[in-house]
């Protein structure tokens, strides 16, 4: 989300989902996580963290994280998996995205995420062939999960964006530069020589 | 006016779309018409043309007409179109971003038009379409419609133009390849299943046979021992996935046993790009894990349930990846190195051995020529490689001739002769095809690699002759096609646009022009008074600066282009330089011109205020200062007429400029050259009379002044100043 946050800001159409089954924050104890629906509103999850200790989620962040989250956007969402129920906020929230998979860019942060989202790209491949012409570039930011990291892979991820749109935006302009799609492995190759600690993956996939 | 009317007609695009997508009713007028209107516009037109191409890539790609029915009866009318803009229009610099869009276009409606000419059959039509097909089948793996450079790099080159072929050879294998399925979904598998065994033109074995070939063809580039782009990899990946669901039968075991076989570590880096070392990781990485999760759908959807022994392969090499993805993590992907494992070292060693036998490679094998220079003939490397700007002439003769023999004694006959094949192919290409290579280039987007020439093949042209053939012996086929004359095709034709200069260009082009003029100063020119020059003087409007050439025309129009020609003050200072640097070398013979020179430099300080009196730092004052600082010490006595002239002519004088005499009126050699030019500024030049009588004063008073100076001072400030 913070990430989501830094590129909205940074005036990027962004949208933001979770790949898992639901959403997990500490909750008072470590065996006793909360766990929220997607679609469960950020002010919802406020009010039942409020009703807990306090002092442990403003310790570990996550009370400041709600907070901020409610600035962003409404509720969690769920990546739309093919052929599963949506866990998504209504398309009247979103009016500049035709459909919720309408992107450009994924970015991902985690590993398993981009695993998640590139298999269910290619599941669509599979079970809706004739559905499958758009192409996606699909990146993963590998970030830890703890607010400090979270900061630093933000900024990351906007650098990432801002080589894609600044290359993508002159090759629209000036026809003498490469093709964009020519560029995109010098663009990744650059990126990661700025970010050695932050692997980087990436597929083109199409939905 | 012309970018008014391209905006109106972009802007009424635009209309028109959406009209079409908001009523489909109208989409079949409005397609019509932008398909006329994108035939009709000039290549150079790119944006016009897109904008129309936008149009039939949001109906059939993206499907914004929503009805089958329609798209499917819309479609055919997109093959006039596609042959004008990829046949008609390759010998042309083809925009990337059109050709694009084109190939996007073929793959929305190759099925569609395959169910009409099921439906319909129209064999011209089928023709024409199978011809745009060919030829974009033709160009797979190349650097379509970029301008090649060799096979391993072109890979990694054009990627979108590859990945939207990839797309499209995947729809015609769909297409061309039966359905495996009895009871076929009209909208959603169109194939030669539907051919009736009576059809006139649709042969089901010749379809399927072309398919099955390009089949191998995508099994082939993924096999290749040369590493994939992760982009084209994983576009041939999601292509294989689709048809592994439609067309199993054709492709499933080996689609299963090449993603069970897949060893990103055992490719080998493309031979010009071995030394970007990160980047060949990367890609690496990526391929290999998009092979794991291909591994994971297989393991977890059920595909291989069937087959334990498989499924466990399948196993062990999703844990191989995975331990593989960690190791790369703990390391970091910048200390990775595949070839530390002396097995993959051998392995790849012995496939790039094996390759280099084969295959000698070239950076630049294109057989045209980039530009029109000797350079780009010769030139095999890349095209940034530093190497690119060395200048070989500096080199002396002997080394370079022991440079060659060297090379010549290295290379191997057979690079030699394909190196020296392909610079024959250049000229060859320059000197025959005076289409483009000597007129200059049709306006397209800019020229670049982008979107340089490309040649057609001997097999295209064939292609091209059978279609016109077809054309005209077909009473029915399209007006529009004929009415395209050579000129038409032309475009509009304009001279290459030169690189602009640098300033430093500028002054060394500035230098060249100036030292050319003052050659001309030393020529001898034949008066020849010519009729026109009488009726000049008759017609005083019309007074020209020079109308007869004569030896000092060149001051002239040099001053005046240091005066008022040059924007740029420091090129401006530049020039006035050379010109006082020229006068400045024989003041004395050269005296007319510096007068010239100097009432120029005067008039056009002035011209713009309203009074006579020009700035005290300005170039007039400067350049007068400097031109009497570097002509009195050299004055002798014999020079009274000239250096009168000059002190009568130079059209303002004051003070500081008058002052200067008084080295003349001190030396006694040279004191009455001095005081007789005092004297004829008192007498003929009223407005500096004080300003003569004050050197005159200041000389009387100056105690360095000898006697004779002061009598002489004394003598003229009684006749010409009484009350000084």
């Amino acid at each position: 989300m913070e990430a989501h946050k830094v590129l909205k800001d940074a005036g990027y159409t962004v949208r933001s989902y979770g790949t898992g089954t639901s959403v997990r924050l500490p909750g008072p104890t470590i065996d006793q996580p909360n766990v929220f629906e997607f679609g469960t509103p950020y002010t919802k999850i406020l009010e039942k963290l409020n009703t807990q200790d306090l002092k442990i989620h403003k310790a570990n962040g996550v009370l400041d994280m709600t907070k901020r989250n409610i600035g962003i956007k409404k509720a969690p969402e769920r990546w739309p998996y093919y052929n599963q129920p949506p866990q998504r906020l209504p398309p009247s929230e979103y009016p500049e995205f035709e459909n919720e998979l309408d992107f450009q860019v994924v970015i991902t942060c985690e590993e398993r995420c981009f695993d998640s989202v590139v298999e269910d790209f290619f599941s669509r491949n599979y079970f809706e062939p004739s559905q499958t012409q758009q192409a996606v570039h699909c990146f993963n930011v590998e970030i830890r999960d703890e607010h400090k990291s979270a900061l630093a892979g933000a900024q990351a991820i906007l650098d990432l964006a801002r080589m894609l749109s600044d290359a993508h935006a002159k090759s629209l302009e000036d026809f003498s530069a490469p093709p964009f799609e020519d560029k995109i492995p010098d663009i990744i190759t650059e990126w990661q020589q700025n970010h050695p600690v932050t692997p980087v993956l990436y597929a083109l996939c199409y939905h | 006016m012309a970018s008014d009317l391209d905006s109106k007609q972009l802007d009424q695009l635009k209309e028109a779309e959406k009209l079409a997508f908001d009523h489909p009713n109208f989409f079949e007028q409005i397609l019509d018409t932008t398909i006329s209107i994108c035939i009709g516009t000039p290549c150079n037109e790119f944006r016009l043309q897109y904008q129309c191409l936008s149009l039939i890539y949001k109906a059939f790609y993206e499907k914004k007409i929503e009805s089958f029915e329609l798209r499917s009866q819309q479609s055919v009318k997109v093959i006039q179109l596609l042959d004008y803009l990829i046949i008609r229009n390759e010998q042309r610099s083809p925009n990337y971003l059109i050709i694009q869009k084109c190939i996007d276009i073929l793959n929305a409606t190759y099925d569609l038009i395959f169910l009409q000419m099921v439906q319909n059959p129209n064999e011209d039509e089928w023709e024409r379409l199978s011809d745009v097909k060919d030829y974009l089948l033709s160009q797979w793996p190349s650097s379509y419609p970029l301008q090649p450079y060799n096979p391993e790099t072109d890979l990694s080159r054009s990627i979108a133009c590859k990945t939207s072929l990839i797309k499209l050879i995947g729809k015609i294998i769909q297409v061309q390849l039966p359905a495996s399925s009895s009871g076929i979904d009209i909208e959603h598998d169109i194939s030669v299943s539907m051919i009736q065994s009576n059809h006139p033109f649709l042969l089901n074995s010749n379809l399927s046979s072309q398919a099955q070939n390009l089949l191998d063809s995508l099994f082939a580039v993924l096999n290749d021992d040369v590493l994939l782009p992760t982009a084209i990899f994983t576009t041939i990946m999601s292509t294989m996935m689709t048809l592994f669901k439609s067309r199993p039968k054709f492709l499933s075991n080996k689609f299963i046993m090449f993603v069970l076989a897949y060893e990103s570590q055992l490719k080998i880096e493309p031979r010009f790009e071995r030394e970007e070392k990160l980047k060949m990781k990367l890609i690496k990485r990526f391929n290999d894990r998009v092979d794991k999760c291909l591994i994971s759908i297989l393991l977890n959807k059920g595909f291989l349930a069937k087959d334990p022994g498989l499924r466990t392969r399948f196993e062990n090499k999703f844990n191989y990846l995975v331990d593989k993805a960690r190791d790369q993590r703990q390391k970091g992907i910048l200390n990775v190195d595949d070839d530390d494992d002396p097995e993959v070292k051998n392995i790849k060693k012995q496939k790039v051995e094996a390759i280099q036998r084969d295959n000698m490679l070239f950076y630049n094998e294109s057989k045209i020529a980039r530009s029109h220079d000797y350079k780009s003939i010769y030139n095999l490397i890349k095209p940034n490689d530093q190497l690119t700007e060395f200048d070989m002439s500096s080199i002396p003769t002997d080394i370079l001739v022991s440079m060659v023999v060297t090379a010549l004694q290295k290379i191997s006959t057979a690079k030699l002769v394909k190196g020296l094949t392909i610079v024959f192919d250049r000229y060859k290409d320059l000197t025959t095809n005076t289409d483009t290579a000597f007129q200059g280039i049709y306006l397209t987007p800019p020229n670049n690699e982008g979107s340089l020439k490309r040649k057609r093949t001997d097999d295209d042209e064939d292609g091209v002759r059978r279609r016109l053939k077809a054309d005209t012996g077909t009473e029915n086929s399209n007006e529009t096609d004929d009415t395209y004359s050579d000129d038409e095709l032309k475009g509009a034709f304009l001279v290459p646009v030169p690189n602009e200069f640098s300033l430093n260009n500028k002054k060394e082009q500035l230098g060249l022009i100036i030292n050319n003029f003052v050659k001309l100063s030393a020529q001898k020119v034949k008066k020849n008074k010519s009729s026109l020059d009488s009726s000049i003087h008759q017609n005083a409007l019309e007074k020209l600066a020079i109308s007869n050439w004569n030896e000092e025309s060149w001051i002239k129009i040099l001053s005046r282009l240091a005066t008022r020609g040059l924007a740029d003050h420091e090129l401006a200072n530049c020039m006035r330089k050379s010109i006082f640097d020229y006068f400045k070398d024989d003041m004395r013979n050269r005296i007319d011109g510096v007068i010239e020179w100097l009432n120029e430099e005067y008039y056009s300080e002035i011209r713009d205020t309203t009074g006579i009196q020009p700035l005290r730092d300005g170039n007039y004052m400067t350049y007068c200062a400097f031109t009497l600082d570097n002509l009195i010490p050299f004055l002798e006595s014999s020079d009274r007429k000239l250096f009168i002239r000059l002190m009568s002519e130079l059209p303002y004088l004051d003070k500081s400029l008058i002052s200067k005499i008084r080295s003349l009126c001190k030396d006694p050699v040279r004191s009455k050259l001095g005081f007789q030019s005092l004297l004829y500024l008192i007498m003929f030049r009223p407005p500096v009379l004080n300003d003569c009588l004050g050197l005159l004063t200041d000389m009387l008073n100056d105690t360095s002044s000898d006697d004779a100076l002061k009598n002489e001072c004394s003598n003229y400030l009684k006749k010409y100043g009484p009350q000084q």
